[in-house]
C-alpha cells in the first residue's frame, strides 16, 4: 500500500520549516541590518585592493 | 521594531545567485561575501544559512542553471565556435565542498579576512575592473593582490571557452550550499520510467554532450553536480518541474 505521505514530502516538509524558523530567528536577530552595514561598506578585497 | 527594518532594503538581502556587492551598480548583497562576514565577526548566520537553504529546498541548483550572472557569462563563453574539449575532469565536482569548507568558512575564520572574496573572479569582473577604471585614487592602490585576481578571471574565462561552466563545476562554494538541497528540492528534473530504452543516453552520448556540468544521464539527475537547466529535457524522456507529491 503507497503512504499516504512520501519520505521525501515530509523530508521537504522538515526542511522548509527548519530554513524559514532559521531565517525568522536571523532577522529577529537582527542580522539582516548587519547584511545591509557590511555591503554598505565599499569591499576591498572583492576588488582586489589590500587597504 | 528598528532591528527588522533594513530587511525591506535591497542590500539586507542576499543576492541569490554569485553576484559582486562591490560592482558600482549591485543591488543585493553578495551571499558569500555575507557568509563570511559573520564568521569573522563570529556570529552564527542564521538569516543567511535560512535564506539560503529555502531557496535550496524550492529551487536546489535550478538558481545556478537560470539565476546566476557568472553561470550565464560561462554558458555564453560556451558557446563561442571554437573547438571544444573535456579538461576538468568529474572528480572535481567534489571541489567547491572543499573551497566551501576552507577558503569561506576555516580560513576567514583563522585570519579574520575574507578570503574567497578576496580571490573571487566574479569580485574582479563585477568590481576591481570597473572601479579601477574610474577612479584614480583606487588605480593608485593596486598591487599585487589586484593582478592575482586578474589572473584567476583571465584563467577561467579561457577556460569557459573551451570546457563549460568550469568556475561552477570546480569553484563556485554557492553552488555547493544549493547542492546539499539538490535531491530535496521541489524542482527536479524527472526521467521517464524506462527513459534509456531509446539507447540515446547510452550510444549516441547526445545528452551528455548536453548536459554543460557533463553529468552521465539519466544517473545522475538531482546529483549535487546538476544544475537542472533543462539542457537534458530536450530528450522526451526527461523533463523539468515541480515534483509531485507522493
Amino acid at each position: 500500500m503507497r503512504p499516504v505521505f512520501s519520505r521525501w514530502l515530509i523530508a521537504f516538509l522538515v526542511g522548509l520549516v527548519l530554513a524559514i524558523s532559521l531565517l525568522a530567528y536571523g532577522v529577529q536577530l537582527g542580522q539582516p541590518a548587519r547584511v545591509y552595514r557590511n555591503a554598505s561598506i565599499l569591499c576591498l578585497g572583492c576588488i582586489g585592493i589590500e587597504p | 521594531m528598528a532591528t527588522c527594518q533594513p530587511v525591506l532594503l535591497p542590500s539586507a538581502i542576499p543576492c541569490p545567485g554569485l553576484n559582486c556587492y562591490a560592482c558600482p551598480l549591485a543591488i543585493f548583497a553578495c551571499p558569500i561575501g555575507s557568509l563570511q562576514y559573520f564568521v569573522i565577526i563570529g556570529q552564527f548566520p542564521f538569516y543567511l544559512l535560512g535564506f539560503l537553504a529555502l531557496l535550496g529546498i524550492l529551487f536546489g541548483r535550478a538558481i545556478c542553471g537560470w539565476g546566476c550572472p557568472f553561470g550565464f557569462l560561462q554558458d555564453l563563453l560556451y558557446r563561442l565556435p571554437v573547438v571544444k574539449r573535456r579538461i576538468l575532469p568529474a572528480q572535481v565536482s567534489l571541489l567547491p565542498f572543499v573551497v566551501l569548507l576552507g577558503v569561506v568558512l576555516v580560513i576567514p575564520y583563522l585570519t579574520k579576512e575574507p578570503w574567497f572574496s578576496k580571490l573571487c573572479p566574479m569580485g574582479t569582473l563585477q568590481a576591481g575592473i570597473p572601479l579601477v577604471l574610474l577612479d584614480t585614487g583606487l588605480r593608485e592602490l593596486v598591487g599585487t593582490l589586484y593582478w592575482v585576481k586578474i589572473v584567476i578571471l583571465v584563467f577561467f574565462i579561457t577556460l569557459a571557452i573551451f570546457d563549460s561552466r568550469p568556475f561552477c563545476r570546480s569553484v563556485c562554494p554557492l553552488g555547493a550550499i544549493y547542492a546539499l538541497f539538490n535531491r530535496l528540492s521541489l524542482i527536479q528534473v524527472k526521467s521517464r520510467v524506462g527513459c534509456s530504452a531509446c539507447g540515446d543516453c547510452s550510444e549516441t552520448k547526445s545528452l551528455e554532450a548536453r548536459c554543460p556540468t557533463k553529468l552521465e544521464l539519466p544517473r545522475q539527475l538531482n546529483s549535487i553536480g546538476c544544475i537542472k537547466c533543462g539542457e537534458c529535457a530536450a530528450c522526451s524522456g526527461i523533463r523539468l518541474g515541480v515534483r509531485q507529491p507522493h
